[in-house]
């Protein structure tokens, strides 16, 4: 090995590690302010709602890429969140109409928004550059290879999006604590002492359609409901106390994403899909330590 | 002659899908079909992984163990942990999902050509059902017409009285495995014709329309649902020869969507 060599192959290796970090550190803001999001959402037994906004944000974000032609502006995030939204309401209305089945309510309209999006992409997809298989598996890998320029500093350009979205949610709920505790234990104490549910229900919505678009590109459409939902639910099984579900929550999310990520440059396949795994995994495992504190 | 064979097997298909999706929505457990659908992934690529060919009765085999695996693990969590039903199906969704993911991938990385199969069971294509498929959505179909028939009793008690059902002795867990085994079948089955991602909207628009149409007989909301089922998914096939790019499975979903809003609007429900 001579010496141009040796070089290259370090500088390789340090490319490795910083592509490495940036695609952590992106992920990992996602993840936790999923977590953070998903902790209410349990709460509020509307965990299956992300379901539905992962699939039916879709046909947004083929129309917004069809008109600016970029993958990376405002013009994506806000239409594509509209129709998280739009999902919303969509299904309050068809659940009035079938008698209060809210699951049959909700089936309905994001099969539909997603079906109408998956066609926009077979037609359209060429032009937005987008393709079925992107919709469900994302794209974690490109994180550092799409970079922008924030005065001498090379970033991803996800990353200025991600940390806005995150200090937007952490801001949020610093904010809005106390009321959506009180929401997500008793709605109808909340509603007595005058808190409007419906405002902060459709808040958080929003900012759970804002987070899914954001996280879509990076994990699919299907994947995006762990980040929301194994986190909360470990802490869960571990402390009733709301404080530590959320930090626990965190936690986890950043310990999963870390120990997933590198299990799938060790093993190949899906980064996205390990990292889920590895929340499956921190669930078992949860699981049988409550079972073993409870039989000794 | 093709067409008729897949015509006629997407019928059967839509037909089962049809029956099974009124008890789901009933009992309102619709997005446990959703769950079920994605849960069929690893299931599938294990199977295709093992056998290296895409023979249909090997695939819905894998796909059915790995269903009833994950309302197995459903079941679990809900008897063991204190976590709510939505939270436990997102869990088990997720997980399974992404497990067919990462397994999905492993195949297309080791490189095979017939991963293209695979594909097919992601968005659907009833263009590439054979006459052996037709045999098996046959046998499929009856299959669940003969249990519905003995069951109906139990299914219509445990549904719409439970109270009543443990009087007279008829057990709810019963009743509740029964419509899982329909579900799985149902589901595994429709995957070739709509793919994984919207299967659940086969089992629950067109049983959403039927019990919003008739409301109370319920052998009337049954073949409402099978026939709406039935004309769209012919629609769908029809429509999916013509556009041979996009898959079925979206069309089928988008006309039967379009069908069930024209009825929410009209009927009034007050």
């Amino acid at each position: 090995m001579n010496g141009a060599e040796i070089i290259y192959s370090l500088q390789k290796r340090k490319n490795n590690c910083m592509q490495d970090f940036w695609i952590l550190i992106v992920v990992i803001l996602l993840a936790v302010t999923a977590s953070l999001l998903g902790t209410f959402l349990m709460l509020r037994k509307m965990t299956m709602l992300t379901d539905a906004i992962s699939h039916s944000i879709l046909p947004g974000i083929v129309i917004a890429y069809l008109f600016s032609g970029k993958k990376d502006n405002f013009l994506v995030l806000l239409l594509a969140s509209l129709f998280g939204l739009i999902t919303a309401i969509f299904t309050a209305w068809i659940e009035k109409r079938i008698k209060n089945r809210t699951d049959a309510a909700t089936g309905i309209s994001f099969t539909f928004l997603f079906a109408v999006g998956i066609i926009l992409v077979t037609l359209f997809g060429e032009q937005a550059d987008l393709d079925a298989d992107c919709v469900l598996f994302g794209e974690m890998l490109y994180i550092p290879f799409e970079t922008l320029l924030i005065g001498t500093w090379e970033v991803p350009r996800s990353l200025p999006t991600t940390t806005l979205i995150f200090l937007l949610v952490v801001f949020f709920i610093v904010i809005a604590y106390r009321k959506l505790q009180i929401i997500s234990f008793d709605e109808v104490f909340a509603i007595s002492i005058g808190i409007s549910v419906a405002i902060w229900h459709y808040l958080l919505i929003a900012l759970v359609s804002v987070l899914t678009v954001a996280s879509f590109e990076v994990l699919g459409s299907v994947l995006v409901i762990a980040l929301f939902v194994f986190p909360p639910a470990t802490a869960f099984l571990l402390t009733k106390e709301l404080k530590k579900i959320i930090y626990v929550g965190v936690a986890i999310s950043i310990f999963s994403v870390i120990l997933g990520y590198y299990f799938s440059v060790w093993q190949g396949g899906s980064s996205a899909a390990s990292i889920v795994l590895v929340q499956g995994v921190f669930l078992a495992g949860a699981l049988l330590y409550k079972k073993a504190m409870h039989q000794t | 002659m093709n067409i008729w064979y897949v015509l006629l097997g997407a019928s059967l298909i839509a037909a089962t899908a049809g029956i099974v999706g009124v008890w789901l929505v009933l009992r309102k457990e619709a997005l446990r079909g959703d769950v079920v659908s994605h849960s069929v992934l690893p299931g599938l690529c294990v199977a295709f992984w093992l056998f290296q060919e895409k023979n249909l009765f090997i695939l819905l085999i894998g796909a059915s163990v790995s269903a009833l695996l994950s309302l197995l693990v459903m079941d679990f969590l809900q008897e063991q942990t204190k976590l709510k039903k939505d939270a436990i199906m997102a869990i088990v969704l997720a997980f399974f999902f992404a497990l067919g993911l990462w397994l999905l991938i492993k195949i297309q990385y080791l490189g095979n050509s017939a991963k293209s199969g695979l594909d097919s069971f992601l968005f659907g294509k009833t263009a590439s059902l054979l006459p052996q498929d037709v045999w098996i959505a046959l046998v499929a179909f009856l299959l669940v017409v003969f249990i519905n028939y003995f069951m109906k009793k139990w299914l219509f008690y445990t549904t719409f009285d439970p109270e009543f059902s443990k009087s007279i002795a008829l057990s709810p867990k019963i009743a509740n495995y029964t419509i899982t085994f329909l579900s799985i079948i149902a589901i595994v089955l429709g995957l070739q014709a709509v793919g994984v991602v919207l299967m659940s909207a086969l089992l629950i628009t067109p049983a959403s329309i039927a019990i919003v149409l008739v409301r109370t007989n319920l052998s009337k909301i049954f073949l409402i649902s099978v026939f709406i089922n039935i004309i769209v998914v012919v629609l769908g096939t029809l429509l999916s020869y013509y556009f041979p790019k996009s898959p079925t499975g979206p069309w089928i979903v988008v006309i039967c969507s379009l069908l069930a809003f024209v009825v929410f609007f009209t009927k009034n429900n007050r």
